[in-house]
């Protein structure tokens, strides 16, 4: 009988065997499980739990269904399964878009120009960052196709662009053109193309825009990396704790930009302020987010760049020292470090000692041992 | 009997934001207390009970306080914060929505309704703040469940000798038996010399169908890794279960082959576990028609690398 057919039966027999399982001794109550699994307990109770659940079904089926139990929604996915796969499809469609913009001349595009000033003519931030939240609606990739909208979206007014707007508000390749037609398209309501943009509008999509290699060189999105002279130069970045540091009280956590006057602090956990003063005087930050989470840690890069986290994957950035806004992140885990090297990479960790870091300001996050 | 210092207490009392609901600091001393003594079985030094208190879910913790004292504004705050989390594990458990009885009646629990000599108490003296309250709150639906469905099944008849179900006596040669019965008894034997991991990882995969993204959760690893370790001590389990026949019941390779046979052939002798039905998760479920537990009927979970389809 081939080692096959006998794996085979071994694997039969275990079925049966192992669901009689009976330990000796009382059971493990659901606190004490659910300290085993988050890794709370000390060595030698952790041992202890280990030995009795290793035989005992009923705590084998208490785990179980504990396991089953957390929702869908909040289960964490395998990393590599949450960010490659989904982006083949729209990578490769925003790869040919690009192949054929470039491939086939067109007569009637108008000439681009200096993308930053065109936009600033003709989108109003808080407008597009509403866009950036509203799951049907994409950032521009580039002046191909991306004229389209959402027939329910109305009319957004046109205005200018703050001084303020993150750099990824503003999508890499927009003119003015495209973008007042796509004004003109969300009062008009739906047209023929709706239907196929709006598939094409999923966050996968637009990161992959983003990412697209024709971004040109005066694309805002690069112009925020490229400003970064570590960046720029390649040069390794320097570590975090020499990047900021983070002063503990009982209830503030402090975090100072290197080389720079300004601060942040977190106190009672919500809350954050900022400082340009050095600490002498400080002003409420704003965190863009419609239920407050707890903040735990953060990470300062500059004078305007900070990190911060918090429990249950709360990951925030700010760019301009006052106004937060929300990193996606995968996991529900309590967060409680993170270290930043520019706005774009950051490294987080959990309270069980996982961590994992992003290139990307979050839009693809890796286990920080992988290289 | 040792006690926590007052400088300590004060501070993890800040940190908690315990006094958003009142908690008299005697109160979160207390609670702080359990979970310590609970944690550590003799006085701990300074600085390892300092590392622990300062690794509790201390926020979670003075709610649990607060909401056992029965402080009203705390207990709406966990109401609204906890329970459609609550409600969905219970339908992650059971989608048909019986296990939100239980989430309902856990409530009741929570609130404090029982009395033991003249103190209200409240299931919120179990939290000790090692795992978060979400966690823990799931924890404890899971455990209800659980007691539920095992004290239902204890009394779910045994099919009657006569009824159309009952399963047919078993028509095995007398070799095929006595080597099943063998095989059973060693493997037994085998598995209890495994490392206690081990033993969980194939009891979570083979008894309890969980996923190896599942165990990898519960564990803290990855799936690939699980799925290494299956593979090694279901191969380690084959060996040793060779070797034994080999060495201590003396059997040729012809005869070794017999046994493994006889688990293969054997299409499903009386056997309480299948009694008992499926794995928890599936109780109440129909299974696929005509669906073995052991082949087409398993839902597809990921497969330890080599195992047998």
């Amino acid at each position: 009988m081939p080692e096959h057919d006998r794996d085979r039966a071994v694997e039969r027999l275990l079925r049966r065997t192992l669901t009689n399982a009976s330990a000796q001794g009382a059971c493990i109550d659901g606190e004490m499980l659910t300290a085993w699994t988050a890794g709370a307990l000390r060595p030698e109770q952790a041992s202890v739990v280990e030995r009795h659940v290793a035989d005992c079904a009923r705590c084998q089926a208490l785990l179980a269904t504990f396991v089953r139990a957390i929702p869908p929604e909040s289960a964490a996915r395998p990393l590599w399964r949450s960010w490659r796969l989904p982006w083949l499809v729209p990578l490769a469609t925003a790869a040919t878009a690009a192949a054929i913009w470039f491939a086939v001349p067109d007569s009637t595009r108008q000439p681009v120009r200096s993308k930053t000033l065109a936009v600033a003519e003709s989108v109003q931030p808080a407008a597009r960052e509403r866009d950036a939240e509203r799951p049907g609606v994409a950032r521009r990739a580039d002046g191909l196709a991306q004229q389209a909208t959402v027939p329910q979206t109305p009319a957004e007014p046109l205005g200018r662009l703050s001084p303020g707007a993150s750099s990824r508000d503003v999508p890499a390749g927009a003119d003015a053109t495209g973008l007042r037609e796509e004004a003109a398209l969300r009062s008009a309501g739906a047209d023929s193309r709706t239907k196929a943009e709006t598939e094409a509008r999923s966050p996968e999509s637009r990161t992959s825009a983003l990412e697209s290699p024709d971004a040109s060189p005066e694309s805002p999105v690069l112009d925020a990396v490229s400003r970064n002279p570590r960046t720029a130069t390649g040069e390794a970045p320097p570590s975090p704790r020499a990047l900021a540091q983070t002063r503990r009280s009982s209830d503030v956590t402090e975090i100072v930009a290197p080389g720079s006057a300004a601060r942040w602090r977190i106190t009672s956990g919500r809350q954050v302020e900022w400082s340009t003063s050095g600490g002498a005087e400080w002003e409420a930050a704003t965190i863009a987010t419609s239920s407050p989470d707890t903040l735990t840690a953060g990470s300062a890069v500059s004078a305007s760049i900070c990190w911060l986290v918090g429990r249950a994957g709360a990951v925030y950035v700010t760019t301009n020292g006052a106004r937060f806004t929300r990193v996606s992140f995968p996991v529900a885990v309590d967060l409680v470090a993170v270290s930043a090297s520019d706005d774009r990479r950051a490294t987080v960790t959990a309270a069980d000692g996982r961590s994992w870091r992003t290139t990307d300001q979050g839009q693809t996050w890796m286990d920080a041992r992988e290289r | 009997m040792w006690r926590l210092q007052d400088a300590a207490v004060e501070r993890l009392y800040g940190r908690a934001r315990a006094d958003r609901w009142s908690v008299p600091r005697e109160t979160f001393s207390a609670a702080l207390e359990r979970s310590a003594r609970r944690a550590f079985a003799d006085e701990p030094e300074a600085r390892e009970l300092e590392r622990y208190l300062d690794s509790l879910h201390l926020e979670d913790l003075a709610l649990a306080c607060a909401c056992a004292a029965g402080h009203e504004a705390a207990w709406e705050h966990f109401v609204r914060e906890y329970r459609p989390a609550l409600y969905r594990s219970a339908d992650a458990i059971d989608a048909a929505g019986g296990a939100r009885e239980l989430a309902d009646s856990l409530y009741g629990e929570l609130f404090g309704l029982s009395e033991r000599g003249g103190e209200r108490r409240s299931h919120f003296d179990y939290f000790h703040g090692r795992s978060s309250m979400a966690t823990w709150l799931r924890a404890v639906l899971a455990q209800r469940y659980v007691d539920r469905v095992r004290s239902v099944r204890r009394f779910e008849p045994l099919p009657a000798d006569e009824a159309p179900g009952a399963l047919p006596a078993s028509s095995q040669p007398e070799s095929a038996t006595r080597y099943l019965a063998l095989m059973r008894q060693v493997i037994t034997t085998v598995v209890a010399r495994l490392a206690p991991r081990d033993r969980l990882r194939l009891s979570c995969y083979y008894a309890q169908d969980l996923t190896l993204a599942q165990i990898g959760q519960m564990l803290g690893e990855h799936e690939a890794t699980v799925s290494r370790h299956l593979t090694r001590a279901r191969r380690d389990i084959r060996r040793e279960v060779e070797r034994h026949l080999r060495e201590h019941e003396h059997m040729g390779e012809a005869e070794i082959s017999e046994c493994f046979n006889a688990l293969v052939q054997d299409a499903g002798s009386l056997d309480v576990t299948d009694l008992l039905g499926p794995p928890l998760e599936q109780a109440g479920a129909t299974p696929p028609q005509g669906a073995r537990k052991e082949t087409g009927g398993r839902r597809s979970k990921g497969r330890p690398e080599g195992a047998n389809a």
